[in-house]
Order: structure tokens, then C-alpha cells, then sequence
């Protein structure tokens, strides 16, 4: 968990946050097609399929069934729309080259994440507000608590903060996918994610129903974050009261805000654990060296280097192997470029810089003087 | 400089200050070795160039250089940093254009150079005038508000060449900078980068080039290296580069049926039998076209017509030159830049054509 105790004290850089969350919402409001697209499916299923479900239900459910979908379907539009429209932009950008432009930037990765994180979560929070507009014109109202237009309003935070959590999630989700594929099996992977989420929580399904007909089930429901996203919306968004939320009514004997508590304690958690996941997926994906191990990489086994030098006398190998442990590749060739120019003050300190001491160093001119021999008499055959 | 004071954070700049130090640089995915131990220094206020065919390892070492891969074996520094350990250092004095054009086609010129500035922290009046001053360098001022779909291949490319400098870096990368232009606009792209060169002057910048554009090479680097399979196999100033090979070129044509024989010939009589050697040495550039280097054409020629005659050989044409940076590179890998993805393509198809024939 290194890389998640690194996360928590991220250093800002605030222009290039600002900057990708602008390239991204300036792209996507300048594609009108794409936005009036993405909004046909919601608006029909806001505008028929609740009324359909809600005649099905016959006299005294109508009113509930049209909460219930109204909130399952704002919850969809997040889920959507947050792995949508946060991943898509990436996988663009990884086909055209792109990232490479903000791979070499100065910027630190983490930075680079919480930037389309918050670009992609926005352009979701835009989307499901438009679909809560679209719902105002159905009848689907914020809670009035009982006290009218003002509880209505006092409803819009809580619900405001759930559903940017929400797209928070999903875009992390979104990143991931992103990192891991390419544009061709984007849509497939999408799918996968996608399905689950919306239909194995209580989006859309009421869990205590479903609980009723397969006891136990509902526990697989709450593996799902959706399911309290859809909790948290349907407190604060319908007018009915007494839609049973899962978690008030599992946990805590019908009280809502308890139930909203649970609901949000437990979003933050599957925030965090998505959040660190985007970090290492996505930020990892940047490039190739996220930096860390390179030590690994340039210091040569002992059985590599065994091999170099196993033409030379024993005692000759031996100083070679130590200074060679010591010396990285660069630092050799630069002390054997200095050596030949008749410089060995200047290399023999750098030897001793790296911890050797003079009668190695000695050693080491005598043995590097043999192997040059060695290598010129072999020339010479040749 | 004191000497001590040169030696830096786990490396050591020499005598003249590098900008680039690659030693053993490597890069390979499994047996496939796109960069191969090579070794190069770039000094500051130069232009280096690379050049070599499609597929040599000009792009691996770049994306090396600019911390997007990372290194197998070797160490490089840029700036005195370390590309792996010291890889944010590097980013900070960097600027990279890539090979595929990767300006945002959905953004304006404005908004392009406007993303890359919030990368690095530009903001306010500064990051204005710094836009401003690119957008007039590369002739891009009056378009900046369009959307970059609508600008042309040339455009683009001085887009995103303004938008590597637009940060002021020390070195800039290039990668085949006028690859998939017509003429005339790379022709504006190489007066672009000659006059950048010239205003920046010889302090603390340099220009790190790709390219298999011969005349590219020849017209704008101060050094150029050589590159095939992944190993650098000439280095030096193009000038000093041609004078190695020394000499002059003497092209022929002939029969392209029988060119093979005719290089045997030619080397068997020119080349093999010492006291009468005047051939330096004999490479194929085309179909149906022998170059042969010499050192003094005057005295060769005559020499060479007779070989011809004397083994039944027809020349239909001879051209006498000065070697030019191509023969450098035949010289050093013994084939054509040009021709080597088509001549690879039509022997494989050749190659298959007669395997059919011979199984009917």
C-alpha cells in the first residue's frame, strides 16, 4: 500500500488539473451530437417506461414504482455516462498519440488522474442533471420533508454531493478500463462492467423484493456501490415517503438520514478503494517507467557480470566484481574514458566516492591495465 | 570548471558540457532488439540528427530520451539527469514532438498551445505572451482560433512544433519532423527549424532530430548519426562524413538481368587484384544501377569501360558525382534508405511468385 500512503499527500499542481478538466469539458460540449445521443435513452425511458412499469403495478403502487425507476434511472445515467465519458476521451488519446504529450509533462501522474477524474465525473454530474430536469417535468421532485419548497431545496445538496461521489467512482472505473484496453474492445470490457452495476444493485430492482423471492441475495446487492448511490438518491429524490431505502430499512428500522450516513460511509469506501486502483491502473499506464525500480535495472547480476570477466585471472576477477558491484555502467565508462585521457585523479575519486578504497583502486588500475592488454593482443590475433 | 563540481547525481558530464549522454543504451521487447548498446553525446547549441530507415530505432531512442520507455540496459542523462531515476527532472527541460501528429483536432491552435502551457504550470500574462510569440513564430496567428481539423498537414506540424518550444526547453525533440509532407511544406517546416536554431543561439538549447530525408539531414544538422538495426554505425558532421568515404562516385546502368554478374566482374578486376585496385567499393542502388566509389574519377573511368568491355558488359548510362550523404549510408549498411521497405516487399513477393510457379 506504499502507492496509497504516497496518494494522501499529493502534491497539486492546480494549472495542469485546471487545464485537463478544460481541454475535456471544451471537447465534449463542443460535440452537440454526442450529448443529444446520450440523453435519447434516458429521456425515453424517464418519459414511457416508468408510467409502462407504474400501470403494470396497478392502483396504490403507481406513485412508488414511478420513484423507484426515477431514481434507478438517474443512477444508470451516472453509471454510464461516468465510465463513458471519462474513459472514452482516454482511449482516444492513447490511439492518437496523444498521451504521450501529457506522459512527458512535468506534471505528476497523480495529478494527471485527479484531472480527467474530475473532468469525466462533471460531464456525468451534467448529464444525470439534465435527466433530473427531464424527471421535474414527470413529477419526480426532490423531498420535501414536509416542508415545501424549502425542504426541496435543502434535498439538492445531499443529492448533488451523492451523485458526484457517484461519478467520481464511476469515472475511476472508467480510467481503469481505459488503461487496460484498446479502442476495439472498449465497448465489450464497457458492457461487462457496465451490466452488473446497474442490474445487480437496487438501481432498478428493489432489494428487499428480491430478497423476499431468494433469501439471502441481497448481500450480493450490497457488493455493489449502486446500491447505495440509488439508496441515497431515492431518499432525497421523490415525493412519496415510505419508500422502504434498503439500508434504512435493513439497518436502521426505517430512519433515513441513518440510512444516508451508511449510504455515504460506505460510497467513500468504494471511492477510495477505485480511487487507488485508478492511480496505480491508469496513472501506472502513462508510461513505461513510473520510476522505482531502476536500480534493479542498471545494476548487473553477479552471474552477468561473472561472465564478463571469467577470461581473467582469479585475483584480477575479483576486483572487477567488487568495483563493478559498486560502479554503475555509466559511472565505468566515464572512469574508463577519464583514465584514458590520463586523468585518473579525477576517476580515482569518483571510485572512492563510491565507497572503494585507494588499495582497490590500485588493484583496479592494474587489473584494468592487464584486461586492456588481453583485449589488444586478441585484436591483434584476429 | 573545478572538476569535482562536474560530478553530478550518479553521473558525470565530461569536457564539453552534453546535453545528451547515452552509454549502452538499449531497448528490446523479447528477442526483438530495437536499440542496441549505442553510445552518443550531444553538445549543446547543436543540431543532431539521426537518420536511418523505417524501423532503425530513431523513435525507440527518442521516447528513451523523453522518459516514455524505459531502458533495458545502458544509462542515459539528459541535462545531467539520470532518464530513469531523475525522470521528472528531465520532463522540466524537454520539449518533444512526436512522430504521428497529435494535436487535438476537436481543440483550436489556441486552445492546443493553452493545454500544453496548464501542463507546465504557465498561467495568466505570461502563458498570453508566450502562446502570442509561438503562434507568430510559426506563422500560425491568424488561424489560432480555428479548429485544428480544419488546418492543413503542414499546419499541424508547425502547430506542434510550437507547442514543443512553447515551454522553452533546452532540448527539443524532433521526430521525423516533415515525415508525410508534400514538398513545399517541408521545405517551410526546415526554414522554420533553421531560423529557431538561429534565434535561440548557442546557449542552452539544442535540437535532437530524426529522419531518413537525406537532404534533411545534410541541410540542418550540425552532426548526424547514422543508425541501422538499432546500432549507430557512422557519426560525425555530414561534411566529415561524406569526406570519409573520400572520393568520388561513378553510377552506371545496366542490364538489370545481368547487374550480379557484372558486379562480380567488376569487383574481381577492379577490386580483387591488388596492384591494378582502384575500386574503393561497389554497392547495388537500384534495379538496375551500380555505384562505384573511386578516388579519382579521371583516371577510373577509362578503367572502368574497359573492364566493361573486355567481360561483355553493356553500360547504358554513367553519372559521375560527389558522394552525397545516401552513399555514406550504402557505404555503412550496404543498401539504399530509400528502397529498403519496397526492395524487402518485392522479394517476398518475388520469392513467393516463383515458389508458386516451381509447385504448379
Amino acid at each position: 500500500m506504499i502507492g496509497g500512503i504516497e496518494m494522501l499527500n499529493i502534491e497539486f499542481d492546480f494549472e495542469a488539473i485546471k487545464g485537463i478538466v478544460k481541454r475535456e469539458l471544451i471537447k465534449y460540449f463542443r460535440n452537440k451530437q454526442q450529448i443529444v445521443s446520450s440523453l435519447i435513452m434516458p429521456t425515453i425511458f424517464m418519459l414511457f417506461l416508468r408510467p409502462g412499469f407504474a400501470g403494470i403495478g396497478g392502483a396504490g403502487s403507481e406513485a412508488y414504482i414511478m420513484d423507484y425507476l426515477g431514481a434507478g434511472i438517474i443512477c444508470m445515467v451516472i453509471i454510464m455516462s461516468g465510465i463513458m465519458l471519462s474513459g472514452m476521451p482516454i482511449l482516444f488519446d492513447k490511439m492518437m498519440g496523444f498521451q504521450d504529450i501529457y506522459a512527458v509533462a512535468p506534471v505528476k501522474r497523480r495529478n494527471l488522474v485527479l484531472g480527467f477524474l474530475i473532468g469525466g465525473a462533471l460531464k456525468s454530474c451534467f448529464m444525470s442533471s439534465v435527466v433530473i430536469i427531464i424527471g421535474l417535468f414527470t413529477g419526480l421532485f426532490p423531498y420535501d420533508w414536509g416542508l415545501g419548497w424549502g425542504g426541496m431545496l435543502l434535498s439538492i445538496i445531499p443529492l448533488a454531493f451523492t451523485i458526484f461521489l457517484g461519478a467520481i467512482i464511476y469515472a475511476c472505473i472508467g480510467l481503469c478500463i481505459a488503461a487496460r484496453t484498446d479502442m476495439t474492445n472498449a465497448f465489450l470490457w464497457n458492457n461487462l462492467i457496465n451490466m452488473p452495476l446497474v442490474f445487480i444493485s437496487g438501481a432498478i430492482i428493489p432489494v428487499d423484493a428480491f430478497e423476499a423471492s431468494l433469501p439471502g441475495s441481497q448481500y450480493i446487492f450490497f457488493l455493489n456501490p449502486t446500491t447505495f448511490m440509488a439508496d441515497s438518491i431515492r431518499t432525497f429524490l421523490g415525493g412519496t415517503e415510505g419508500i422502504p431505502a434498503s439500508t434504512a430499512g435493513v439497518f436502521f428500522n426505517g430512519n433515513l438520514l441513518a440510512g444516508f450516513a451508511l449510504d455515504m460511509l460506505i460510497m467513500f469506501g468504494f471511492g477510495a478503494l477505485l480511487f487507488y486502483l485508478a492511480f496505480r491502473i491508469f496513472g501506472g499506464s502513462l508510461q513505461e517507467s513510473s520510476g522505482g525500480f531502476a536500480g534493479v535495472i542498471h545494476k548487473k547480476s553477479a552471474e552477468a557480470r561473472k561472465k564478463w570477466f571469467k577470461d581473467l585471472p582469479p585475483e584480477d576477477r575479483d576486483i572487477m566484481m567488487k568495483v563493478t558491484s559498486k560502479v554503475n555502467m555509466l559511472q565505468m565508462g566515464q572512469i574508463m574514458q577519464l583514465a584514458g585521457e590520463g586523468k585518473q585523479d579525477v576517476a580515482a575519486k569518483m571510485l572512492k566516492d563510491a565507497g572503494l578504497t585507494d588499495e582497490d583502486i590500485q588493484k583496479f588500475w592494474a587489473a584494468g591495465m592487464r584486461m586492456m592488454e588481453q583485449m589488444r593482443e586478441k585484436r591483434v590475433c584476429e | 570548471m573545478n572538476n569535482e563540481n562536474r560530478i553530478i547525481k550518479g553521473g558525470y558530464l565530461s569536457e564539453n558540457e552534453y546535453i545528451v549522454e547515452a552509454f549502452n543504451l538499449t531497448k528490446a521487447w523479447g528477442d526483438l532488439v530495437a536499440v542496441d548498446h549505442i553510445n552518443f553525446e550531444i553538445k549543446s547549441g547543436e543540431i543532431f540528427g539521426f537518420l536511418g530507415p523505417n524501423g532503425a530505432g530513431k523513435s525507440t531512442t527518442i521516447k528513451m530520451l523523453c522518459t516514455l520507455y524505459l531502458p533495458t540496459d545502458g544509462r542515459a542523462t539528459v541535462g545531467g539527469h539520470d532518464i530513469v531515476q531523475e525522470a521528472e527532472e528531465v520532463r522540466k527541460i524537454i520539449g518533444y514532438v512526436p512522430q504521428d501528429i497529435t494535436v487535438d483536432g476537436r481543440l483550436t491552435g489556441y486552445e492546443n498551445l493553452e493545454f500544453q502551457a496548464s501542463l507546465y504550470g504557465l498561467k495568466g500574462k505570461e502563458k498570453e505572451e508566450r502562446i502570442e510569440e509561438m503562434l507568430k513564430l510559426v506563422e500560425l496567428g491568424q488561424r489560432a482560433d480555428g479548429l485544428v481539423d480544419t488546418y492543413s498537414g503542414g499546419m499541424r506540424r508547425r502547430l506542434e512544433i510550437a507547442r514543443g518550444l512553447l515551454v522553452e526547453p533546452q532540448l527539443l525533440f524532433l521526430d521525423e519532423p516533415s515525415l508525410g509532407l508534400d514538398p513545399v511544406s517541408r521545405k517551410s517546416i526546415w526554414e522554420h527549424v533553421a531560423r529557431l536554431q538561429k534565434k535561440k543561439g548557442k546557449e542552452n538549447f539544442a535540437i535532437f532530430m530524426s529522419t531518413h530525408y537525406m537532404e534533411e539531414a545534410d541541410r540542418l544538422c550540425s552532426r548526424v548519426g547514422i543508425i541501422d538495426r538499432g546500432r549507430i554505425v557512422a557519426l560525425d558532421t555530414p561534411a566529415n562524413l561524406k569526406k570519409q568515404i573520400g572520393g568520388e562516385i561513378i553510377e552506371i546502368d545496366v542490364d538489370s538481368a545481368r547487374i550480379k554478374r557484372a558486379m562480380k566482374r567488376f569487383e574481381k578486376f577492379g577490386m580483387e587484384d591488388q596492384s591494378n585496385r582502384f575500386i574503393e567499393k561497389i554497392n547495388q542502388v537500384g534495379d538496375s544501377t551500380i555505384a562505384i566509389e573511386v578516388k579519382d574519377t579521371d583516371t577510373a573511368l577509362p578503367k572502368v569501360f574497359k573492364i566493361a568491355s573486355e567481360n561483355n558488359i553493356e553500360i547504358q548510362q554513367v553519372h559521375m558525382r560527389a558522394p552525397s550523404l545516401e552513399d555514406v549510408f550504402i557505404h555503412y549498411t550496404g543498401k539504399t534508405l530509400r528502397d529498403e521497405d519496397a526492395s524487402d516487399v518485392m522479394g517476398f513477393i518475388k520469392s513467393q511468385i516463383s515458389k508458386r510457379l516451381r509447385s504448379l
